[in-house]
């Protein structure tokens, strides 16, 4: 472990953690930090259109999180999908019903007084149960994904595959069925 | 990789039936003439109940076989769910016939959603792994809040589509964080291979049960289980009848579909001790769904506190199913009963409250004179629920009960004696449905106007409700076929 | 190399960020996004574990990849949910116009 949890003297612990730090880590704890950051942004900034902009952001930083896991393909379709797709989705339901939510564009948080040690100590006990688990996983050298997927798609996992494509035709039918003006004209 | 084309019929029909059922709507606009997407939609039900009971009563199927290298399961207890979804579609689409006669509503996409729904339905009970029950549950939920938000002109309607669809998505993504956790504690996202290669390391124990925990917030927020009950009695009472009628039934079975496969074959308890907790569950859901219908003055809003008692029930008897073999035949039986009366009870909801514009209970005074049969068969479904021979729901509770005394286990007996008190609190709000229309005057007493279809819908679930206990032999040996779970490799 | 328990670690921090918005946001739309934070923080669980475990396999990869199908779909639908309500209120506020004129 490069990082001594039971190490009692703090300045030997940042010397320990700083000796250690190689590009790859460096890297991480930027991108991990940028994602952190958006995402506390995204779900504090009073303006709602600013809190997408930041959803946008933090997208980006877990595809780079994917990347440093050498998940290419995976972050290629976070990029196209969440950003490309949900964002845009977002957006435009946002900007349809801004009249309605004219006052509330100007998002004000509440109850976060509550909200702030519950979600505290759910993160505590996650860190405490998931983080400090003994894993004892190292990892492999690791080649491009996509082949992989490619396979997998398309024989272990066909039938949810084919299934998916049913969930999407649903999805649009519904969504396109419950956004639409219903003129009056239209009995059926 | 062995399989035929034939395990997979089912939900072939129903993925083509629905595709075909859009285009069936785009053809018959208008509404007079031949009701083309309602018989459609029979249709296709029908053709694909057909091949499911010749696969559960042919016997191949009760070992269990799976399809695609263990992602499907082909077993009774996926077989008795599929039988269970098609009939209450059915049943449901014949409710719907009569809601929406005089409203304005999307036709053909409707009961193209019905069928697709109940393909979420088939293809959840027999989901064996972790993606495969992710990607259905999701499928069922997405056509859910569809349809709950259907009157797009109600704003009740809406109001519950998007408590639904708020509850709903917090919930699948709690479960999906959990289902994450033990894809890392196993390697593996199949079901019966994570009961036959885990290992507890002592020290991930705890991890372990947060991730079970986690799973029970995604599973028990579909079959209305405290504390994830929350959007039931709004959407029940917010969403267009019929649409109720289909989520306290097909969507509550299929919750306990995959509840019951995933903690019988995958986290079985020699892994984990669940027994305790679903106990704990159980006895918190029956007592907070039964003690607060008591005040419900909206007939669809008691109906919801019933539901999510009754979940309290059959929780009973998923807990008996670790220290018991009669456990899992006494739920399947009970979620047997429990459809048919829930679906009558429903159908004369439906049948009264567009006549009388009202959904009050107090505005079912009088009943008795106004619609005769329809207040009759309502007694008997009271009776039912409250589990008050000589009904359907008598036989099932007796069952439920019966597994958990047989087991021995005292944990168990003390929570069945909590079931029978629940039972007794929960008799009070039935009958006071009962009172009204019996018993109180009412201020019109002019007949109500009771179409054949809906005639037809409650003649035929009170004759279930009293067929199932008279003549319980077929059902009871169905059950027990039907517990043959998938459970090597 | 990266530890694994460092990925976790911000899996766990994203996820508990979006429990925040969740908790606190009003509207909707801004509950949606917190959604989204915590079907991340999922998926990020889930390539971690794939890259650790069986680099070869990925099953965690096809996970998060109906994960992320299944959040575009929901936030059409729910979207789409949102929408209606708005259309219905706007109707409804239209019609008290004409009423209060006539």
């Amino acid at each position: 472990m490069p990082f001594d949890l039971h190490s009692i003297n703090l300045f030997d612990m940042g010397k320990q953690f700083v000796f250690t730090l190689t590009l790859q880590k460096i890297s991480f704890l930027a991108v991990a930090f940028m994602t952190f950051a958006s995402a506390v942004a995204v779900v504090t900034m009073k303006n709602i259109f600013h809190s997408l902009l930041f959803l946008v952001l933090t997208f980006l930083g877990v595809a780079g999180i994917y990347l440093l896991l050498s998940a290419d393909f995976l972050a290629a379709v976070q990029v196209l999908v969440y950003i490309g797709a949900i964002t845009v989705l977002i957006m435009f339901a946002l900007m349809l019903t801004s009249k309605l939510m004219a006052k509330r564009v100007s998002q004000t948080m509440e109850q976060w007084i509550v909200a702030l040690p519950v979600t505290l100590g759910i993160l505590v006990v996650l860190i405490r149960l998931v983080v400090l688990n003994p894993w004892g996983m190292k990892a492999a050298p690791a080649g491009p994904t996509t082949g992989i997927i490619g396979t997998s798609l398309m024989t272990k996992y066909l039938l949810p595959f084919e299934l998916a494509s049913i969930v999407l035709l649903v999805a649009v039918v519904g969504a396109i069925l419950l956004a639409k003006e219903d003129k009056s004209d239209d009995p059926s | 990789m062995n399989f035929s084309l034939f395990y997979l019929s089912p939900e072939l029909i129903l993925a083509l039936g629905g595709i075909a059922a859009l285009f069936v709507g785009l053809a018959s606009k208008s509404r007079k003439g031949f009701p083309w997407p309602e018989v459609f939609c029979l249709l296709v039900l029908a053709a694909a109940l057909v091949p499911t009971i010749a696969m559960l009563t042919m016997g191949r199927v009760t070992s269990g076989t799976s399809i695609f290298g263990g992602i499907f399961a082909v077993d009774g207890l996926a077989m008795f769910f599929k039988i269970v979804a098609l009939i209450s579609t059915g049943i449901v689409t014949l409710i719907s016939t009569d809601f929406f006669r005089r409203i304005r509503f999307h036709r053909g996409e409707y009961y193209a959603l019905l069928i697709f729904a109940t393909l979420a339905i088939t293809t959840l009970a027999a989901s064996a792994d972790l993606i495969m029950i992710y990607l259905t549950l999701e499928f069922l939920s997405l056509t859910s809040y569809i349809l709950a938000g259907y009157l797009k002109q109600d704003t009740k309607s809406n109001e519950a589509a998007v408590k639904y669809f708020l509850y709903g998505s917090i919930a699948s993504a709690v479960m999906i964080y959990g289902m994450s956790l033990i894809y890392g504690l196993t390697g593996t996202t199949n079901i019966v291979e994570i009961a036959s290669t885990f290992k507890v390391n002592p020290a991930s124990y705890s991890l372990l049960y947060l991730a079970v925990v986690m799973l029970l917030a995604g599973f028990g927020y579909k079959i209305a289980m405290v504390p994830f009950h929350q959007w039931s009695p709004d959407v029940y009472e917010g969403a267009p009848t019929p649409v109720t009628a289909f989520l306290s039934v097909g969507s509550k079975a299929a919750g306990f579909a995959v509840l019951i496969r995933v903690f019988a074959t995958g986290i079985s308890t020699a892994i984990l001790d669940w027994a305790g907790l679903i106990m704990v569950l159980s006895a918190v859901t029956m007592t907070v769904g039964n003690l607060v219908a008591i005040p419900q003055t909206n007939i669809k809003r008691m109906l919801a506190y019933s539901s999510i008692g009754q979940a309290g029930y059959l929780l009973l008897g998923v807990a008996a199913m670790a220290y018991s073999s009669i456990a899992l035949p006494s739920v399947l039986l009970y979620i047997f009963a429990y459809t048919f009366t829930n679906l009558g009870a429903f159908a004369v909801v439906s049948m009264i409250s567009t006549r009388i514009k009202s959904d009050y209970i107090r505005d079912y005074a009088g009943l008795i004179r106004r619609a005769p049969a329809a207040a009759v068969a309502m007694v008997f479904f009271m009776l039912s629920l409250a589990g008050i021979p000589p009904t359907a729901g008598f036989l099932g509770k007796f069952y439920i009960f019966a597994a958990a005394i047989q087991s021995g286990n005292s944990w168990l007996l003390a929570l069945t004696i909590v079931a029978i008190i629940n039972t007794i609190i929960s008799v009070y709000y039935y009958m006071n449905v009962v009172r009204y229309m019996f018993f109180v005057k009412a201020k019109r007493i002019e007949p109500i106007e009771q179409p054949g279809i809906m005639n037809f819908v409650i003649g035929m679930t009170f004759a279930m409700t009293i067929i199932i206990l008279v003549y319980a032999g077929p059902f009871i040996s169905m059950a027990h076929i039907s517990s043959g779970m998938f459970k090597g490799i | 190399m990266i530890p694994l328990e460092w990925y976790l670690a911000l899996a766990a921090v994203l996820f508990c960020t979006g429990i925040f918005g969740v908790l606190t946001r009003r509207n909707a739309i801004g509950i949606l996004m917190g959604i989204e934070l915590m079907l991340n923080a999922a998926n990020i669980n889930l390539v971690a574990f794939a890259r650790y475990m069986h680099p070869t396999i990925l099953t965690g990869h096809i996970f998060a990849i109906f994960v992320i199908t299944i959040a575009a779909a929901e936030a059409a639908v729910g979207l789409a949910i949102i929408i209606s309500i708005y259309r219905n209120i706007e109707l409804i506020n239209v019609d008290k116009i004409n009423v209060m004129k006539w």
